[in-house]
């Protein structure tokens, strides 16, 4: 036996001796009622193995990423902690910018992904996703965020079509003294952050907060420094306050700027046809949100909520600029004693403005667009405290596709308190883009070539993207079955199953060749002429091997099949397997010790600029190492190494652009503390 | 590696010997306080403990297995739906919204309820009792005013082992 397999036999025993043993000495809870009530104020209690006990009694495939969690894997952004979540396609695609996704369809505009930061929707009509790099907030201040994989398109709208993240910062209240946190290395160069938080009355309380960072440019995969790096500066607020017994009232904000630096290629007609320059991004924008909620029961209240939005980008593809004003309001009530009611109604309006670049421009330059919608919900308890039927339909209508219904019809069992079934059918779709409707934008550029035939010369062939108005929204019907169970003591095990069908994917036709004189128009358009099938599942399990030291797993397979052969590079994919293994360990209240495993299957990245050809992407493995130490209370230090494995590897490349680049290997270190809480 | 599992098992036991997971001393704890209280329909034979929480605050209470207390056949019931709570005797809070604790119980107001949460808050609410972790044990508070609104009569047993509350009882 090799000194390999030694090792590996060894650590294996470790594990089942450890699975046995937190078995043994598992307390027995009927001997607890022998005890007194003087004994049982005298027992010393420890909180143990909560994650790997709890059950979610949501009929969706919900994943939880808690605020301890976040922490503990050294995550410095939103979407490094999204990596936590089983399901979730996050791919960095550069030092500031990020492919997320579920189940599918992944790019750096994909665009089948709600997400929220407190009830604020993060997606832009611009393309129809998320610009990640705009998106922060102070990390130490999320609850938690919520990963719902699947269709939630009832309760949050168009663009929930593969799933929902819910962004949950903390109530003010729980946020009371000061934290400062400051740390660097190699490619997190510098970061701080400062946070305050106090009482203003008796009923309300408030923080503030002010964070910044530099991140160093990674390598491009041929090599050489791939001038990626940025640099940002945000500030907010959050105030809540509780005038009444029943009434709650929130004002939050956050404003923020940022300078991304990228390596751009740009395309032109006339020689020297491509030109590629180093460029600095200016990003800026801000946001006011007013929330009030009142109770009117303990089953049943309402919220009313406002929030203002505005982004600016001036890059040298487009300057835009986009301002979003909403409002919803929303109630939920019990109806018979065996109804769970929620209903609401919401109204946004956007308006945006462009500036005509070199290569692109959006017809016409500025543009109002509105959403009107409601949206009813009623969870109907079938069998008591057993059996739940949950039955609703979102209908909105926009300026872009017209009227649109999503409903859902979802069935919770309970038959045992260990065990959870459930099973969804819903529709949800992805409504067009700003971009899909309106732009024009030379997307690529063959220069001119001698040919051996007359006329023995070819002419510039200019690739033009043109938007369309008559562009449909994508559909799809999905299918899911999920079983959660924390039957094997200290083991909870979360398991999803789905079947996808989409239909009028975006397609991307090709127009007439035109010769205008200087160089060949080769338009190409879009339609809805794709379809495809995803299908595979997800497995999350969480096991407390000793009351110090947990597991968490994460599996998950999609298979995804299209009508079409091109239809893989028009529209992106996923890896289809993914697996992650985390080990949690805490030596007492003063030492952590963290290490996070990813496999990630190959992939393909979109490549509108090669002229839609596959652009491959090879499996890597990752792995992240955490130690951190509290010498006194309020103080912690710690020490994170990121991409350990190799120096660099690549996750995505970006559709846009020809150089791919190589996310490298990074340690840096962090002081947090904490005072007068 | 094996010297290694041995010092893990050897460190965890040293750990967790003696202490006992927190949820399950908090559902000892409430059944317990239900022995020492008196209902004003002492004829009742079914004491009805209502309980709001998730699946492991529900767990924890049926792993107790407590079939009577005092002669009276408990009934443990899942009212993480916060519905119905009219024939609740005893109700435990688990973890819930603040807003949505005090609503319910505001309107049980004129119940004769045993309420127990967690967190001197609870109280602030118009709880009961409130059971709070302080230096890895529990400690036993009771606001009293709210106690004497209602029919219940709490044993001077379990008053003397309480810190005594006086926040005002709240109204219908």
């Amino acid at each position: 036996m090799n000194g390999k397999n030694r090792l590996i036999i060894q650590f294996l025993i470790v594990i089942v001796v450890s699975f046995i043993h937190s078995h043994y000495v598992s307390a027995d809870s009927e001997e607890l009622m022998s005890l007194s009530v003087e004994d049982l104020l005298n027992v010393e209690v420890i909180s143990t193995a909560k994650k790997a006990k709890s059950l979610n009694d949501s009929p969706a495939a919900i994943f939880v990423i808690t605020n301890e969690d976040i922490k503990r894997i050294g995550a410095t952004s939103i979407p490094e902690a999204l990596r936590l979540a089983p399901g979730l396609d996050v791919a960095r695609i550069s030092a500031n910018s990020w492919a997320v996704t579920a189940r599918g369809f992944n790019g750096r505009f994909a665009n089948k992904l709600l997400v929220l930061i407190d009830g604020r929707s993060i997606y832009t009509r611009a393309f129809a996703g998320v610009y990640w790099e705009n998106q922060d907030v102070m990390l130490e201040d999320v609850e938690r965020i919520e990963v719902i994989r699947g269709p939630g398109a009832t309760l949050w709208g168009a663009n929930a079509v593969n799933g929902v993240i819910n962004i949950i910062t903390k109530h003010s209240s729980d946020t009371q003294g000061g934290l400062i946190t400051a740390g660097g290395g190699t490619e997190e160069q510098g970061f701080g952050a400062f946070r305050y938080g106090g009482k203003i009355s008796d009923d309300t309380s408030a923080r503030a907060y002010v964070m910044g960072f530099n991140r160093d440019q990674n390598t491009k995969k041929t090599g050489g420094p791939a001038g990626d790096a940025w640099d940002k500066v945000q500030g907010g607020f959050r105030m809540d306050s509780q005038p009444s017994i029943d009434d709650t009232i929130t004002l939050q904000g956050d404003i923020f700027q940022s300078h991304i630096n990228q390596d751009t290629t740009l395309f032109q007609v006339s020689s020297p046809y491509r030109n590629r320059m180093d460029e600095t991004v200016d990003s800026f924008g801000g946001n006011m949100l007013l929330r009030h909620q009142h109770t009117f029961s303990a089953t049943s209240d309402s919220t009313l909520q406002i929030f203002y939005d505005y982004y600016e980008r001036q890059s040298a593809f487009l300057k835009e600029s986009r301002h979003t004003f909403d409002i919803d309001f929303q109630h939920r009530f019990d109806f018979l004693g065996w109804n769970d009611l929620v209903w609401g109604i919401g109204y946004r309006f956007s308006h945006d403005d462009s500036n005509i670049s070199v290569t692109t421009k959006l017809l016409p330059s500025s543009r109002n667009d509105q959403l009107v919608s409601g949206f009813v919900q009623d969870e109907i308890t079938l069998i008591d405290e057993s059996l739940w039927l949950t039955l609703g339909s979102k209908f909105e209508h926009n300026d872009y596709s017209g009227f649109e219904i999503q409903p859902t019809a979802r069935l919770l069992w309970i038959p045992h308190r260990h065990h959870r079934l459930w099973g969804a059918v819903s529709r949800a779709v992805r409504t067009p883009s700003r971009f899909e409707h309106d732009i024009v934008s030379l997307q690529f550029l063959e220069p001119p070539q001698a040919t051996t035939t007359p006329p023995f010369f070819r002419p510039p062939v200019a690739l033009v993207f043109e938007g369309q108005r008559n562009f449909e929204p994508e559909e799809v019907i999905s299918y899911e079955l999920g079983y959660r169970t924390t039957w094997i003591q200290n083991v909870s095990i979360d398991i999803t199953a789905f079947f996808n069908t989409y239909n009028k994917l975006r397609s991307l036709e090709l127009g007439t060749p035109v010769f205008n004189g200087r160089y060949i128009k080769q338009p190409y358009f879009l339609s809805n002429n794709l379809r495809a099938k995803t299908y595979g599942f997800e497995a999350a399990t969480v096991w407390q091997m000793l009351d110090w030291w947990r597991w968490d797993m994460n599996y998950s397979l999609l298979k995804t099949d299209f009508n079409n052969e091109k239809a893989i590079s028009e529209l992106g994919a996923s890896p289809q397997q993914q697996f992650s293994l985390r080990s949690v360990i805490s030596l007492g209240n003063d030492i952590d010790l963290d290490v996070f495993f990813r496999y990630v299957d190959r992939n393909f990245a979109v490549s509108l600029n090669a002229g839609n050809e596959k652009d491959p992407i090879k499996e890597y493995v990752s792995l992240d190492i955490r130690m951190a130490w509290r010498p006194v209370a309020g103080i912690e230090l710690s020490l994170v190494g990121q991409n350990l494995l190799a120096s660099q590897h690549l996750e995505y490349t970006k559709e846009t652009t020809l150089n791919a680049i190589a996310i490298e290997r990074g340690v840096y270190g962090k002081i947090t503390w904490q005072f007068g809480q | 590696m094996i010297v290694w599992a041995l010092l893990c098992i050897s460190y965890h036991k040293s750990l967790y010997a003696k202490p006992i997971d927190k949820q399950s001393v908090l559902a000892a704890l409430t059944l317990n306080l239900a022995r020492f209280t008196t209902w004003p329909d002492s004829d009742n034979p079914v004491l009805n403990v209502c309980v709001i929480g998730n699946n492991v605050v529900q767990t924890s209470f049926s792993n107790l297995n407590v079939k009577t207390i005092n002669g009276k056949k408990v009934q443990l019931l899942n009212r993480s739906r916060l519905r119905p709570l009219e024939h609740c005797q005893v109700i435990f809070f688990g973890d819930l919204k603040k807003n949505l604790a005090k609503r319910a119980l505001i309107d049980i107001v004129g119940q004769d309820t045993l309420t127990i949460g967690e967190g001197i808050d609870f109280l602030k609410a118009g709880g009961m009792v409130a059971l709070e972790q302080q230096r890895g044990k529990m400690q036993l508070n009771i606001n009293l005013p709210v106690v004497q609104q209602t029919g219940l009569v709490v044993s001077s047993r379990i008053l003397n082992l309480a810190t005594i509350f006086e926040f005002p009882a709240g109204k219908e």
